[in-house]
Order: C-alpha cells, then sequence, then structure tokens
C-alpha cells in the first residue's frame, strides 16, 4: 500500500494548510484536479479565505476521521451533533463556508450549510428576512401590494 | 504547485467579491438549493421580501426543481372527521406534518357525506369523495375546492380514483356511475374530470367516456403512468370471480382485464390490494399465516410480467396482532418501505437489515366507543408532496 500524500492548499491570502491526500479529498473539484497525477502536490485557491478554508479543512478532516467509527451505535447521534455545532458562526462565515462548499464541491459541508440556512430562514416574516441579511425591496408600492395580496394565504 | 484551472476559479468568481453580503450574491442554484428545503406556504410568503425573491419563487425553472425536490421529502396528511348528527355534514379535520411529527397546517371543513373517503394522488393533491360528491385539497397551499357535481347513481357501490399523470402535469379524477337501468340490468359508465395547475377546479367538467365498464369494481382506482387499475373485479352478478384487475387506459380510453400474478395461494384470510411502488404498479398480498406481506410488481403492462419483488414477515412488526393488524404500504423511500399499521407511528422496512423501525410519535385520534379488544384508530393518513398546484380558487 502506497503512502497517501500531503497535499498543501493555498488560500487567497496566501496562507499554506498542509492536508492528507483523504481529507483533501473530499473536495471532488480537487480530487478531479490532482487525481492520479502524482507530480503535483499543491494548489492556489483563490476564491477561499485562511478562515474559511481552516474552517472547511476542520470539516473534512471530521469526516473522514469519523467513517473509522461508522458502525459503532449513537455514532449518528454525535457526529450530527457536531455538524451542528460546527455551523453555529456568523453569517458571513456561513455563506463563506456556503461559497467554499459549493466551489470546492463538498457534498455534506454544501448540505449542512444550505440546511442551516434555510432553517434561519424558516418562521421569519419577510420584513425580518430583509433585515437579516440586509435585502432590499425594489418593489414600488404597487408591486409589493400585488404580491402581498396575491399570496395574503399565506400569511393567515 | 499548480492553480485550479480557468474554469474551475471562475465558477464562484463573481461572488468572490461580495461573500460579506450573503444570500443575495450566491449561485442561482444554490439559491434553488436553500429554498427548495422550505416548504410552499413560507415560500409564497418570502415572495414579498424582494422583486428578486418574488422573480426567483415564481420562476417554472425553480417551481420544476421544488417540485423535483419535494417527490423525495413526502409529508404526512392526517384526516379526522366528526360527524354532525343533525344533518349528513361531517366536519373533517385535516392536519400535515413532516415524518418526524413536526406539525404544518391544519384545515377544518364541513362537507356532506356519511363516510367521506380519502383518496391520496401519491403528489400534491389529496381527493376526497362521498357517493358523486368531490372535493379536491392542498395540503401545502390549503386551498380547498369542491368539485362540480359526478353523475348521480342510483347505486353508489362503484369505484372512484385520483391520481397525477406526470407527463401531462394533471390531476385525474375517475368516477364510475349506474348508467342506466333496465330489465336486462344496468350499464356501469365512467366518467373522467382532468385538471392542470391553475384551472378553476370547481368548474371543471366531467366527461363520460364511450366504453361502459365492463366489471363491477368497488373500491378505489389508483392510478400508475396514465392507467387507473381497481382489484376486485367481476363480471356482473358472478360474485366468485375475483381473480382480475381492472384496468383503465387514459390514453386510449378502454378497459382491460390484468390477471393476478401466478402462483398465489388464495384463501378468504388474506387482504389483498393495489398500491404503487418505485413507479410500478404493485399488488401487496397480505397473508394470515406466517404473517407474511408479498409484494408482486407489474414489471411490465404490456405484457403483463408480475415479480414477486419483496417479502416481508410482519411477525417482527412491534405492534402487530395478526387479527387486527393491517398494514398498508405507502410508498418506497430512502430505499426503505414505508408502512402504516393503523398504530401511532409509522414503520420504516430496512431490506438490508430485515427489520422495521419505529417513526416518530404521531398525535392520532382513536376511537374510545369501540368494543374490539385493541383500540382502532380513527385518524386516517396518507402521503402528500409540497406542492404550488393551484386549484384557481384564490
Amino acid at each position: 500500500m502506497s503512502s497517501s500524500r500531503i497535499i498543501t492548499l493555498t488560500s487567497s491570502d496566501e496562507v499554506a494548510f498542509d492536508v492528507d491526500e483523504a481529507v483533501a479529498f473530499e473536495s471532488q473539484t480537487i480530487k478531479d484536479a490532482f487525481g492520479d497525477d502524482r507530480a503535483d502536490n499543491g494548489t492556489l485557491l483563490p476564491n477561499v479565505t485562511s478562515k474559511i478554508l481552516s474552517k472547511v479543512i476542520e470539516y473534512c478532516n471530521m469526516h473522514v476521521e469519523a467513517r473509522k467509527f461508522e458502525e459503532r451505535s449513537g455514532f449518528d447521534e454525535e457526529l450530527k451533533a457536531w455538524d451542528a455545532d460546527f455551523v453555529k458562526v456568523d453569517q458571513g462565515t456561513l455563506f463563506g463556508l456556503v461559497d467554499a462548499a459549493n466551489y470546492l464541491n463538498i457534498k455534506g459541508l454544501l448540505d449542512l450549510t444550505c440546511q442551516t440556512v434555510a432553517e434561519q430562514i424558516k418562521g421569519k416574516t419577510p420584513e425580518e428576512i430583509r433585515r437579516t441579511f440586509c435585502i432590499k425591496r425594489y418593489f414600488t408600492p404597487e408591486e409589493e401590494e400585488e404580491v402581498r395580496r396575491e399570496n395574503q394565504w399565506a400569511f393567515e | 504547485m499548480s492553480s485550479l484551472s480557468i474554469e474551475q476559479s471562475n465558477v464562484i468568481y463573481r461572488s468572490s467579491k461580495k461573500q460579506m453580503q450573503g444570500i443575495c450574491n450566491l449561485p442561482r442554484d444554490i439559491k434553488f438549493d436553500i429554498l427548495s428545503r422550505l416548504l410552499v406556504k413560507d415560500l409564497c410568503k418570502f415572495r414579498c421580501v424582494s422583486k428578486h425573491w418574488c422573480n426567483l419563487i415564481s420562476n417554472p425553472t425553480f417551481l420544476d426543481f421544488y417540485h423535483e425536490r419535494s417527490r423525495d421529502n413526502p409529508q404526512i396528511l392526517m384526516m379526522n372527521d366528526s360527524k354532525n348528527d343533525e344533518n349528513e355534514q361531517q366536519l373533517i379535520h385535516l392536519n400535515s406534518m413532516d415524518l418526524d411529527g413536526k406539525v404544518g397546517n391544519e384545515l377544518m371543513k364541513s362537507i356532506y357525506g356519511e363516510y367521506i373517503d380519502m383518496l391520496p394522488s401519491g403528489h400534491g393533491l389529496i381527493c376526497l369523495f362521498y357517493e358523486n360528491h368531490f372535493y379536491l385539497y392542498n395540503p401545502a397551499t390549503q386551498e380547498f375546492v369542491s368539485l362540480v357535481e359526478g353523475s348521480l347513481s342510483p347505486c353508489n357501490d362503484h369505484g372512484a380514483g385520483f391520481g397525477y399523470v406526470m407527463s401531462t402535469k394533471e390531476y385525474k379524477v375517475v368516477h364510475m356511475f349506474t348508467q342506466s337501468e333496465s330489465s336486462t340490468g344496468f350499464n356501469i359508465g365512467c366518467e373522467i374530470l382532468t385538471l392542470s395547475n391553475g384551472d378553476e377546479a370547481s368548474s371543471r367538467p366531467w366527461r363520460v367516456i364511450d366504453q361502459c365498464c365492463p366489471y363491477v369494481v368497488t373500491g378505489c382506482a389508483l392510478l400508475v403512468n396514465n392507467v387507473f387499475y381497481w382489484t376486485r373485479a367481476d363480471k356482473h352478478g358472478n360474485s366468485s370471480d375475483y381473480d382480475l384487475i381492472l384496468a383503465l387506459d387514459l390514453e386510449e380510453e378502454n378497459f382491460r382485464t390484468i390477471h393476478l400474478p401466478n402462483p398465489r395461494s388464495y384463501d378468504e384470510e388474506n387482504y389483498m390490494f393495489l398500491v404503487e411502488l418505485r413507479g410500478f404498479l404493485c399488488l401487496v398480498d397480505n397473508f394470515a399465516i406466517p404473517p407474511m406481506m408479498n409484494i408482486w410488481m407489474l414489471k411490465d403492462a404490456n405484457n403483463i410480467t408480475w415479480v414477486k419483488e419483496y417479502s416481508i414477515r410482519f411477525d417482527i412488526l412491534d405492534g402487530f396482532d395478526d387479527v387486527y393488524t393491517i398494514v398498508t404500504p405507502l410508498l418506497y423511500h430512502n430505499e426503505e418501505i414505508v408502512v402504516d399499521s393503523d398504530q401511532d407511528s409509522l414503520h420504516y422496512y430496512n431490506f438490508e437489515k430485515e427489520s422495521f423501525r419505529r417513526g416518530k410519535r404521531l398525535n392520532m385520534q382513536w376511537d374510545t366507543n369501540q368494543t374490539w379488544e385493541r383500540p382502532l384508530r380513527k385518524t386516517r393518513l396518507s402521503l402528500y408532496t409540497e406542492s404550488f398546484f393551484s386549484l384557481g380558487s384564490r
């Protein structure tokens, strides 16, 4: 069995992270880029800051480790709890993780972060959503009234 | 050291600069992903957030994506009714919830009928009916509409059916009725009501098809791939002939029969019915001894090829009682079969583990006046999927 290599991932702000191949390959994008090409051992990720990249690597590390304990009972709940804690971050970081998970094509992380954003939206009024995410209406008063009228049943 | 290719870097280029502004700058397919995790009612409220959100949530591409995804996430509809003794009205109480038992929408309606039958479509709408009175309900939007009355029938022991045709995105209601009576007998007519999204459902007409129904069928039909199926077909007057399934092809508008799978040990204690699993018509054969459920799948509807797809012992189902329990498979979901065994939760049969697991406890109503040894559940359950389908009443 050949030893797995270390891959260096460098963030947009030029911080280098050394990760095991297995961990790096949680990203389908990285896995596709490196594949069997053993000459390469690092890459620059111009769209991911070091803050986000370190979180992403933390996620990948945990999920690769976790696979060794899949059979253990109660394991599912433990991992879910870890995931729930992992996404208790500020809004900027959360969207940074969504972006990075999409760019790096890490299915589990994308699913987790999208679900987290969805949970934050659920149950809010339109006004609360605007405030939370700094969204501008861009409706004319007439347009807004019409949309409200058409969907009035949803507010009852 | 290399960089990712130009294409790979460009994927997120447009959002890289404004990460801190979050949601509005996410790529469209990510916005789709996030929003498709919400319920229809919430999404309709969120059309009011901004013009951009309104366009997004009304975009046909998003709606298609949403519907595809909601098919993987069925919801539960619970129905309770109570009779008003003064007139023939029933007070219907409809409760939606997700598979975790998290409560969603609730609706109460007073409708006419001694015993209201519930016909799920396996998709976004539910049909309720009594004799020739039909109602359609979308649990996601809580839109409730009564249809034009079906043909009157002196004998009301005939079939009705409801379902969704994916290829045309239409819902179909079918109703059988006694067409004429004479000294030589009677004809069973068949009428169909077709509904597309946005149609004013309350004014949609019934259309009687040319062919009469050659068999007496009772119970509700199941729609699979543009064909309605009934069990318990027997030729007029011949009560011994229960070995056929009647099929109504909606495209050709003709009837044909399908023999039951062979060999099949039929005995009076059996309880047999039809269900759709994985897009195929299935015949569920529940045996008493040993307590077993055989599920036959009609793999080829044209050449009538049945395959015994699943055999499930249900004495391993906790709460199972071989005298009273009727196990109804509801659907195939995440490689498990979801069954309703008249208990306070659904059960999920896992093929790999060959065992059932119990779902979350649901708030059901039980019959307190009953005289059976075991409490009978009053609440009726069916599954539906969140859908924006409009019945045209708003």
